[in-house]
């Protein structure tokens, strides 16, 4: 199914916005001005949980260029309209039936770091100042850290009715469910194997802090925010704010990487447009890097109990497991872990409890659900493998997904991923079949995983514009977090258009000049808005080649609204890793020392973007792997590593060059057979180490992240 | 970022007499090398002088001539200004001849970026990297009264010289040059003075708020390097939790004279595990009029950690120094 | 929904304008004005007329191992759209029609003409402007 090349498609094609990015002409969103704006800074609370007794902003008032303070007493407004039932932010029903509602400041505060005042005044500098004179009393609250005391007879409750998150009906279930019939699976095992796995919080991370820039045109709100959707943003702070949505304009032009963190809308945009309705001007919250760090979203931790029934010929016959997932004291995504899919094996169970603590509030990080729960389970597997005495490649070629006649697939390319990774890194020269038998200090080992993830169609819209002079506008509300969506649309229309993409310009990140758009999240922008781009650039031809190319001020328009669909079948793309590791037993010290990866994403549309993606994304996952974590001091319940420093994120020196192979196809789905990549490159990065680290060491690692302490205990 | 007043003296005693005036006056003073690390702790209020909050006055102290650059000295020796970057230091072919453990140090040193601008001086005084007193908890070094660590999160803390603060001295360069028997040259108030490293750096037990015993009116004006011989070797081996841009997990300086393959006499000085540079003379002791061989570089670095005090969470530190210790000195020996 | 006013002073405003995102109104030679976006009119009509802004939530959270969060969005209907604008006309002696062309020739532009007809023929003013 090699795809056949094309015009623009499958070009090396630099980012149509590359040269304002990097000559410091992009307008990202602190760099805009608007005449009388104010600056606004958000103070913390510094204990994890408290009711806050009393607080005195008189003094900050009285601070000159202080111009308004807010706090839980003046201000009510509600925060995520009820996201905390369920994790499904922008369903509204959802919203509606939640009992737990949360404020962008409460009177019960939960975590260090949750906002309970801010100050706008006419600098930043004396907007912070202002801070340290508000006085907070707490009247103080036990607290818990961990999810599993969380979840304890005893303690604290941080929500009415107990620690364990609600779902969508507001019941306390765990996610997940069953397929096949679990006893008769274990009953079928000839071995049964149990292991628990724990992954850490982590930050995501991105490199631009958070800002919020807020004015009102009579009883409209123009929000220019960094925002990865700016239909989802509008929204969610229309309902937050009671408005409708077209009462909230969203921009965002520029934005310094989201992956996942600036999705929807937050506190601090409701923040800016509080203070500017009241004050009657632009206000301007900016978030410094603790803050952000503090005050905005991270990867959900987990616990995982694994539970594997195998038959002698390594078939594995049963999978069940049940965790737990620390959500923070506020629910903002779901806490699923996700993995089993890619099995083969029918009968499965998983139950995995989202569980509140008094810990910054997790979320949407790359990929939400899927490195931590592949970590796991790949983990599990390859453990299984070498107690069975079977090669890692062979259990996955042996136990992995296929289609069957109740599971199909619109292409299928995983077999093909494993054998082609396995050959180019030489898999059977670089695995070591006893593992940590190597000779000395520093012991060699390699490792793999494989994986795969949903490309699925989805409705959204775009508009494709025709004007004299052969000029095309390409109208589409994204706002490229980074993977290059603004060039893939251009690209997208240029192709269909069957013209050169130099003729081609976007309108894009403005919820009142461009349609719905999904946004960029779930990897689903090039798979929905661009089938949308595609649509309505074939309309826009259609019509062209009716009437003929538009002349004077006439203009041609055409757009769509498509809704595909798969028809019931699995429409995902695949990917295998495989990565050599040198552990240093002595110091502690892991060295990545190769790392391959082969995906199949459907039609490459952009090669040089996608590429980067599938790197960053591993650079990403190596970091959770042996590095990321946000620790914490139990007995006060404060963060300790904030920042990029403490969280030890991955500089360029700490890895190596990141070879990949893109397994083209075209499965008749999507735009030209595109599938998606900005998510696929994280989610087996962590497992693909620790199996490399297993296999130097001889030790299962089943804690991330894989620390030099760690390390050292384990091969003391 | 609290208001304050930023001066700019033109010569030490300038800077000095501004700082006693403003302190006489009830100001909180503190003295600006490269100020990369410094005008972060202002900017968070973390306080970089224990106990005094961000400080009124901040003296600038990069327009005086006098204290930046390397310069040999009659007997021998090396003076390294103390507004010297870091960069240059590493750069400087007399002190990577003679003394190439402080040049190693100088390098791995955070980031480029950071070395063109942070100051040797800068990089010994600098506070400590806890993430108890860098997140604003009130410990010891912010002018409290306790050590977190202790029963908290204490995997990156001291494992030698502990107690009441467990702290790890946050420089690279410190152990190098502690490994050539370094003067830390000292101008204030009350005139200069020529310390040693025993002199110079403060164990906790003797004072837990301060690193080294310069005053608040105190400048680290320059660092003195003895003669150092043409026979000694000498290297600096640090381990980070990353590549670059990080403080030593631990990290070992380790200068060996030498006579042939015999050696004379050696100096192991190690950073990152306890709160001053921290020599290990037992170790030391072992080496001298010895030939290096890998059995008595095991026995060395094994000696180095006898005596160890780890805590709850960093016993891994242990055997990690007893064989960065046995490297280094096998990798010194050459 | 609560939206408190500050307890702070409030600054003198005149009495609020009420706006919507495609209209502009301004006094201009002592007549009350409306300029229209065709382009920001055509966004919402766009939205308001497809089949996904009818529906309030899809089920896509609830596929097998989906990373994301559903989609659905709610607009206002095509018809409480145009409502909208004929009562933002009945306030206003004249209409500016900007970016005219956004209106194309289908069913948009007869909508919207209809709307500038019955305007004009109660005697408002309508001008069209070049693409601002």
């Amino acid at each position: 199914m090699a795809v056949d090349p094309m015009k623009t498609l499958g070009q090396d094609t630099p980012r149509v916005d590359a040269y304002e990015r990097v000559t410091g002409r992009a307008t990202y969103n602190r760099d805009i001005k608007l005449p009388g704006m104010l600056y606004a800074r958000v103070l913390r609370s510094t204990v994890p949980h408290a009711m806050v007794r009393r607080i005195d902003t008189s003094k900050a008032e009285a601070l000159p260029g202080v111009r308004a303070v807010m706090t839980h007493e003046t201000h009510k407004i509600p925060y995520g309209s009820g996201s905390i039932s369920g994790g499904r932010q922008y369903s509204d029903p959802h919203k509606d039936i939640t009992t737990r509602l949360r404020y962008t400041f409460n009177e019960h505060v939960r975590y260090v770091g949750e906002p309970v005042a801010a100050v706008a005044a006419v600098n930043r500098h004396i907007a912070e100042e202002a801070l340290q004179l508000i006085e907070i009393e707490y009247d103080e609250l036990p607290f818990v850290m961990d999810v599993e005391e969380a979840v304890a007879a005893g303690a604290p409750e941080i929500w009415e009715g107990g620690n364990i998150a609600h779902d969508s009906e507001n019941r306390q279930q765990p996610i997940g469910g069953q397929t096949g019939d679990l006893q008769a699976g274990f009953s079928e095992a000839d071995q049964i194997f149990e292991e628990r796995f724990t992954t850490a919080f982590i930050q995501d991370a991105q490199l631009e802090p958070r800002s919020s820039l807020a004015h009102w045109e009579g009883d409209k709100l123009i929000l220019h925010t960094p925002t990865q959707g700016v239909s989802n943003c509008r929204h969610d702070t229309a309902r937050d704010l009671g408005l409708e949505d077209h009462q909230v304009q969203v921009v965002c032009k520029y934005m310094g990487g989201g992956f996942g963190d600036k999705n929807g809308n937050y506190y601090f945009d409701l923040i800016a447009a509080a203070f500017a309705r009241d004050l009657g001007v632009p206000v301007m919250v900016e978030l410094s890097r603790k803050d952000d760090w503090l005050g905005t979203h991270g990867r959900w931790h987990t616990v995982q109990d694994y539970r594997v029934g195998v038959k002698d010929d390594g078939t594995v016959t049963a999978i069940e497991v049940n965790g737990k997932s620390g959500m923070g004291p506020y629910l903002r995504r779901s806490g699923n872990v996700s993995g089993m899919d890619v099995y083969a094996c029918e009968n499965t169970s998983k139950a995995i409890l989202p569980v509140h603590t008094n810990r910054m509030v997790s979320g949407n990080f790359r990929a939400p659900a899927y490195p931590q729960g592949y970590f796991a389970i790949s983990s599990m597997m390859d453990d299984v493998a070498y107690k069975m005495g079977v090669d890692p490649v062979q259990f996955a070629l042996k136990n992995m997904v296929r289609p069957t006649e109740t599971k199909q697939f619109t292409n299928y390319a995983l077999d093909q991923c494993i054998a082609m990774g396995a050959e180019q890194f030489d898999w059977q020269r670089r695995w070591n079949p006893n593992p940590g038998s190597a000779e000395g200090p520093i012991k060699r080992g390699a490792g793999m995983s494989f994986m795969m993830f949903n490309a699925r169609l989805g409705a959204s819209s775009a508009i494709v514009r025709a004007a004299s002079g052969g000029r095309y506008t390409v109208y589409v509300g994204v706002t490229d977090i980074g993977p290059g969506a603004k060039t893939t649309m251009s690209m997208l229309a240029a192709e269909t258009l069957d013209v050169p993409l130099s003729s081609v310009d976007i309108v894009w990140g403005d919820s009142d000049r461009c349609p719905y758009s999904v946004g960029e999240s779930g990897s689903r922008c090039t798979t929905m808005t661009g089938f949308a781009v595609v649509e309505a650039a074939r309309d826009l031809k259609r019509q062209i080649d009716e009437r003929g190319l538009p002349t004077g001020d006439d203009v041609l328009i055409a757009s769509a609204t498509p809704a595909p669909s798969t028809n019931g079948k699995l429409r995902e793309g695949f990917g295998a890793h495989f990565a050599e590791v040198e552990v240093d037993t002595q110091l502690g010290d892991v060295r990545v020392t190769k790392y391959l990866t082969v995906h199949e994403s459907g039609r490459i549309l952009n090669p040089l973007p996608a590429l980067d993606q599938i790197r960053g994304a591993v650079i990403q996952g190596i970091g959770q792997a042996l590095k990321e974590d946000v620790l914490y001091d139990t007995n006060t319940g404060h963060p300790l590593m904030t920042g990029y420093y403490f969280a030890r994120h991955l500089t360029h020196l700490d890895v190596p060059e990141i070879e990949n192979t893109f397994i083209e196809t075209d499965d008749g789905y999507g735009p030209y057979g595109a599938k998606t990549v900005g998510e696929s490159g994280i989610i087996i990065a962590p497992a693909t180490i620790a199996n490399a680290v297993y296999n130097a060491i001889g030790v299962r690692m089943k804690d991330l992240p894989i620390t030099r302490d760690k390390i050292l205990e384990a091969v003391a | 970022m609290k208001t304050f007043t930023n001066r700019n003296p033109e010569s030490v005693g300038h800077a000095v007499s501004i700082a006693r005036d403003a302190i006489g006056g009830g100001r909180s003073v503190v003295f600006a090398g490269g100020g990369t690390d410094l005008l972060q702790l202002v900017k968070e209020r973390i306080p970089n002088r224990p106990g005094s909050g961000a400080p009124d006055v901040i003296i600038n102290l990069k327009g005086i001539a006098e204290m930046n650059g390397v310069s040999r000295r009659n007997d021998g020796g090396l003076a390294i200004g103390g507004l010297t970057s870091l960069s240059a230091v590493s750069a400087n072919t007399d002190v990577s001849a003679r003394y190439n453990a402080v040049a190693e140090a100088a390098v791995s040193v955070a980031t480029l970026q950071m070395r063109n601008v942070g100051t040797i001086a800068g990089n010994v005084c600098q506070r400590p990297w806890c993430w108890y007193y860098r997140n604003g908890f009130d410990c010891f070094k912010a002018g409290g009264n306790q050590c977190y660590s202790v029963s908290g999160e204490n995997q990156l803390h001291a494992i030698f010289g502990g107690g009441p603060s467990f702290i790890v001295h946050p420089s690279d360069v410190a152990p190098a040059l502690v490994a050539f028997d370094a003067i830390f040259r000292v101008a204030g108030s009350n005139g200069e003075r020529r310390l040693s490293a025993d002199e110079f750096f403060v164990l906790p037990r003797d004072d837990a708020r301060h690193e080294n015993v310069l005053a608040d009116d105190e400048v680290l004006v320059s660092i003195e390097l003895p003669a150092a011989s043409g026979n000694v070797r000498s290297g600096f081996r640090k381990l980070m939790d990353r590549a670059t841009w990080t403080h030593a997990v631990g990290s070992a300086a380790v200068a060996l004279d030498m006579d042939g393959d015999t050696c004379r006499s050696a100096s192991i000085v190690l950073g990152g595990v306890a709160p001053i540079p921290w020599r290990v003379e037992a170790a030391e002791q072992m080496l001298a009029g010895q030939t290096i061989t890998a059995e008595l570089a095991e026995a060395v670095g094994r000696a180095a950690v006898e005596g160890a005090q780890p805590l709850a969470k960093n016993r891994y530190k242990v055997p990690m120094t007893q064989r960065l210790v046995e490297r280094t000195v096998l990798a010194v020996a050459g | 929904m609560t939206f408190r006013q500050l307890t702070v002073a409030e600054p003198e405003r005149a009495e609020p304008v009420s706006r919507r995102d495609f209209l502009t109104m301004r006094v201009s030679e002592g007549r009350r004005v409306l300029e229209l976006s065709c382009e920001r009119l055509f966004m919402r009509y766009h939205d308001a007329c497809s089949e996904a802004a009818q529906r309030q939530v899809s089920n896509h959270e609830d596929v097998p191992g989906a990373a994301d969060v559903p989609l659905g969005f709610a607009m206002p209907s095509v018809d409480a759209l145009f409502d909208e604008l004929e009562r933002q006309l009945a306030g206003v002696e004249e209409l500016r029609v900007l970016e005219r062309g956004w209106l194309g020739s289908g069913a948009f532009a007869r909508d919207v003409a209809a709307r500038i007809d019955a305007f004009s023929e109660r005697g408002g003013i309508v001008a069209s402007e070049a693409a601002a």
